[in-house]
C-alpha cells in the first residue's frame, strides 16, 4: 500500500467517521440526560432529509433548505419529547424505547406512503465534483460534511460549556432530581436537548441524502443499529466517547470491509466492535465505571 | 400470525376468560358468538370464483426496503391483465388478478401463497417477488400444483426441483457469463474487480463472472462482498482504483449499483476501468439515482425497450400512458411479459390449474418485450437474450450494444449443477 492511498483511505475514513459522529451526538445528547435510547432518532433524520429536499425543490438554495430543515427537525423531535416521551418518564425506560421503536416505523412508512417507496435524488449541483489536493479526492460535498461537523462541534461545545442552557443541561445530565430542586427549569432543557438533536440528525439527513443522491424511506435503518452501538461504545452519555467512537469504527470498517476477507458487513462490524468492547470495557470508551 | 387467527385468538381468550354463565337451556354465550364468526370468517375467506372470470394471482414486496420492486412488477401484471381484458380475455372469460404483499419476507411469502391458493382459489400465480421470497414460496406452490411463473427472481434455486415453477428472468449466472465473455473477448480486458452482492441473485452473477473470466484466462485481482443496502463504496472504490484494473463487474439492485457508479465516476475510477453491472441496472432507483454520472457502464439487462420492433414501442408508448411512468423498469416489463406467457397458456391449455400447467410444459418459444422469439428449455428456463445496453447520461437511457443470443453464452441448464 503507498502512502498516497494510506491518506487517501484515511481521508475516506475521516469521511465516513464524521457522518457517524454527527448521527451519534444527538443520541448521546438525550441518553446523557433521559437515559433514553431514543431510536426514533433516526426517523427524524430521515425527516430532515426529505424536508430538506422538498425545500431545496422549492427555493434551489441548499443552505436556505438545510437550515429550514433542522429548525423543522428541531421542531418534531420537541415536540416527540413533548407529548410522547415526557408522559412515560414516571414508567421504566423501557417503555420509552418501545415507544421509540414504535415511531421509527410509523416514520419509514409515513415517508413511503407520501413519497413512494423509490430513491429520490437530491443532486446538488454547486457540490458536485471534487478538490484535488496533491492527488488527494475529497470530494466537494464530503468537504461540505467536514466543514459542517466541526461548526455543528464547535457550536455544540460552546452552548454546553459557556451557556445558561448548557449549563442546565450538564447539570441535568449529572442529576435531574437535583437539577429540578436547585430551581433551574428541567423540562425547558430537556427539550432544548430533543431540539438541538435533532437538528443535528437533520443536517446528517440532509447532507448524506445529497452525498449518495439519495433520500428514501428506510435510511434512518443504518443510523438506528450504528448510533446505538456508537453511544454504547463511546460510553453512554459521553458526547467525546462518541465523537471518538465514531472514527475508530469508521477506521475499522474501512480496514476490515476493503482489506480482508472478514465477512461481515458494516453493521456487522459495528456490532462485533461493540460485543468485544463492552466484554473488556463495559462502560465504553469515555465512559465512567 | 395472519389477521384474521389473531382476531379469533383474541376472542377465543377472551371467552376463556369470561365467568361462567348460569346455563338457562340453549343461549347464545360469547364464546360459541366468537367461534361462530371464526367459522363464517373462515368459510367466507375460501371466496366463490365468478363463471365468467379465472382468477390468477401475484404477490411481491408492496412495503418495506424492497417495496419500489414489487410495486413496479405489480403495474407489470396489472397493465398485461388490463389489455388481456380489455382485448376480451379468453373463451369468454376475463382474469380477475389478486394481489398481496410479501414485504419481502420469506414467512409472508409463504403465507399470502397458501392464501392464493387456499383462500382465493387461483389457477396460475405470477410471481412478482424477490429471488429469496421466490425460493421460500416455489415448495408450497409445487405442492399444490398450481403452476407459477417467476418473473424477475434470478437465482437457480426458484425454479429447480420444482416443476410448477417456470421463470421467465434469465438464471444470474447468465448474466456474469454473458458479461465476462463480452470484457475479455470483445472488450481485450485482462485484470478484473469483482463486487457481489451477498444474496442469491449477487451470488449468481458473480458466480457466473468469476466462471468466465477464469475460462477465458482473465485474472481476478479484487473480490469484495457487500450486504444488500450498501451505499458506501469510497475505501472500496479507493482500493480498486489503486490496482488498476482493467473493469469492474458489479451485482446488486440498483440503489447500490447507484452508489457504487457514482462514487467510482467521482474518484476516477470510471470510464478509465468499463463498470459492468447486471440487470436490476433498469430498476426506477438507478434513473433517480444516478444523475449526470454512470456515462459508459454496460449493463446485461434481460429485455431493452424500446426497439424498434413495433409491438415494443407501441407497448412502451401504452404503458407510460396507462401507468404515468417515464420508463418501463426492469421489474414492470419482466413481470408484464411473464404474465402475458401465462395467457398464452390459458388460451393454449385452458383455464384450469392443470391445463395452465401443461400449457406452460409444452411452451417451444414465446417473443418477449423485446420483439426477440425467446426458446423454452426443459428445466422451465428461457434461452433468454441478454441485451448488452450502455448508459447514455445526457438522454438518461441505455442503448443497445448487442443482443447476445448465443446459446453457449445464454443456456440456463449448465448452472444448475452449481446449486443444490
Amino acid at each position: 500500500m503507498t502512502l498516497n492511498l494510506l491518506a487517501q483511505q484515511l481521508v475516506n475514513a475521516i469521511e465516513l467517521g464524521s457522518i457517524y459522529a454527527m448521527i451519534a451526538v444527538g443520541l448521546a445528547l438525550v441518553y446523557g440526560v433521559l437515559r433514553i435510547l431514543h431510536v426514533a432518532q433516526a426517523g427524524i433524520y430521515s425527516a430532515g432529509a426529505f424536508t430538506g429536499l422538498f425545500l431545496y425543490q422549492k427555493t434551489g438554495s441548499c443552505l436556505v433548505s438545510l437550515l429550514l430543515a433542522m429548525v423543522v427537525a428541531g421542531l418534531i423531535g420537541a415536540l416527540i419529547e413533548r407529548f410522547i416521551y415526557r408522559p412515560m418518564l414516571t414508567r421504566p425506560r423501557i417503555v420509552a424505547l418501545i415507544a421509540s421503536i414504535g415511531l421509527l416505523i410509523c416514520f419509514s412508512d409515513i415517508f413511503r406512503i407520501v413519497a413512494g417507496p423509490n430513491q429520490l435524488a437530491f443532486d446538488v449541483p454547486s457540490l458536485r465534483g471534487s478538490y484535488d489536493l496533491g492527488g488527494l479526492l475529497i470530494s466537494r460535498i464530503d468537504a461540505a460534511i467536514l466543514t459542517g461537523t466541526a461548526i455543528i462541534f464547535v457550536l455544540l461545545r460552546t452552548v454546553l460549556q459557556k451557556t445558561k442552557l448548557g449549563f442546565a443541561i450538564r447539570a441535568a445530565a449529572q442529576d435531574i432530581e437535583t437539577t429540578e430542586v436547585m430551581g433551574i427549569n428541567v423540562a425547558r432543557s430537556v427539550s432544548w436537548i430533543f431540539f438541538i438533536s435533532s437538528a443535528i440528525a437533520a443536517f446528517g439527513g440532509v447532507m448524506v441524502g445529497i452525498l449518495y443522491n439519495a433520500v428514501y424511506p428506510d435510511m434512518g435503518d443504518m443510523i438506528a443499529y450504528k448510533g446505538l452501538a456508537l453511544i454504547v461504545i463511546g460510553g453512554f452519555g459521553s458526547l467525546s466517547g462518541t465523537v471518538l467512537a465514531s472514527f475508530l469504527l469508521a477506521i475499522t470498517e474501512t480496514i476490515l470491509t476493503t482489506y480482508t476477507a472478514v465477512p461481515l458487513s458494516r453493521e456487522g462490524v459495528a456490532m462485533l466492535f461493540l460485543v468485544l468492547l463492552i466484554l473488556v470495557r463495559p462502560q465504553g470508551l469515555l465512559g465512567r465505571a | 400470525m395472519c389477521m384474521n387467527c389473531a382476531m379469533a385468538s383474541l376472542q377465543l381468550n377472551r371467552a376463556a376468560t369470561m365467568p361462567p354463565r348460569i346455563a338457562s337451556g340453549p343461549s347464545l354465550t360469547r364464546r360459541s358468538f366468537g367461534a361462530g364468526l371464526l367459522a363464517a370468517g373462515l368459510t367466507i375467506g375460501k371466496r366463490a370464483q365468478a363463471a365468467d372470470t379465472v382468477r390468477i394471482g401475484t404477490f411481491g414486496p408492496f412495503t418495506g426496503p424492497a417495496a419500489g420492486l414489487g410495486l413496479q412488477a405489480k403495474k407489470g401484471i396489472e397493465f398485461a391483465v388490463q389489455q388481456f381484458n380489455a382485448a376480451g380475455g379468453v373463451n369468454g372469460k376475463t382474469v380477475e388478478l389478486i394481489s398481496y404483499d410479501d414485504r419481502g419476507n420469506r414467512a409472508e411469502a409463504v403465507s399470502v401463497v397458501r392464501k392464493l391458493i387456499e383462500n382465493d382459489g387461483v389457477q396460475a400465480i405470477v410471481d412478482g417477488s424477490l429471488s429469496l421470497t421466490s425460493i421460500a414460496a416455489a415448495p408450497v406452490v409445487n405442492d399444490a400444483k398450481i403452476p407459477m411463473v417467476a418473473a424477475y427472481s434470478n437465482a437457480v434455486g426458484v425454479v429447480k426441483g420444482e416443476d410448477h415453477v417456470f421463470r421467465w428472468a434469465s438464471v444470474a449466472d447468465v448474466q456474469g457469463w454473458v458479461v465476462a465473455h463480452h470484457a475479455i473477448n470483445e472488450r481485450k480486458f485482462k485484470t478484473f474487480a469483482l463486487l457481489m452482492q451477498d444474496e442469491e441473485y449477487g451470488r449468481g452473477i458473480i458466480n457466473g463472472a468469476e466462471r468466465g473470466i477464469e475460462e477465458l484466462k482473465g485474472k481476478v485481482v479484487y473480490k469484495k462482498a457487500f450486504a444488500p443496502a450498501e451505499r458506501e463504496f469510497r475505501a472500496i472504490m479507493t482500493e480498486i482504483k489503486a490496482l488498476g484494473v482493467d473493469s469492474v463487474i458489479m451485482s446488486g439492485f440498483s440503489p447500490s449499483l447507484t452508489s457504487a457508479a457514482r462514487t467510482g465516476y467521482e474518484l476516477e475510477v470510471f470510464p478509465k476501468a468499463q463498470f459492468y453491472i447486471g440487470c436490476s441496472a433498469t430498476e426506477i432507483d438507478w434513473y433517480n439515482g444516478i444523475g449526470s454520472y454512470g456515462q459508459g457502464t454496460i449493463a446485461a439487462l434481460e429485455f431493452l425497450a424500446p426497439t424498434n420492433h413495433p409491438f415494443t414501442k407501441q407497448f412502451v408508448a401504452d404503458y407510460i400512458k396507462a401507468t404515468g411512468e417515464k420508463v418501463v423498469s426492469h421489474q414492470a416489463g419482466l413481470s408484464y411479459d411473464a404474465t402475458r406467457l401465462v395467457f398464452d397458456a390459458i388460451k393454449r391449455g385452458g383455464t384450469t390449474a392443470n391445463g395452465i400447467w401443461q400449457a406452460l410444459g409444452e411452451t417451444k418459444s414465446f417473443v418477449n418485450l423485446s420483439g426477440i422469439e425467446v426458446k423454452y428449455t426443459e428445466l422451465r428456463e428461457p434461452m433468454l437474450p441478454i441485451a448488452l445496453s450502455s448508459w447514455d447520461a445526457p438522454s438518461q437511457q441505455y442503448k443497445l450494444v448487442k443482443f447476445e443470443q448465443e446459446a453457449a453464452l445464454i443456456d440456463p441448464r449448465p448452472w444448475y449443477k452449481y446449486y443444490k
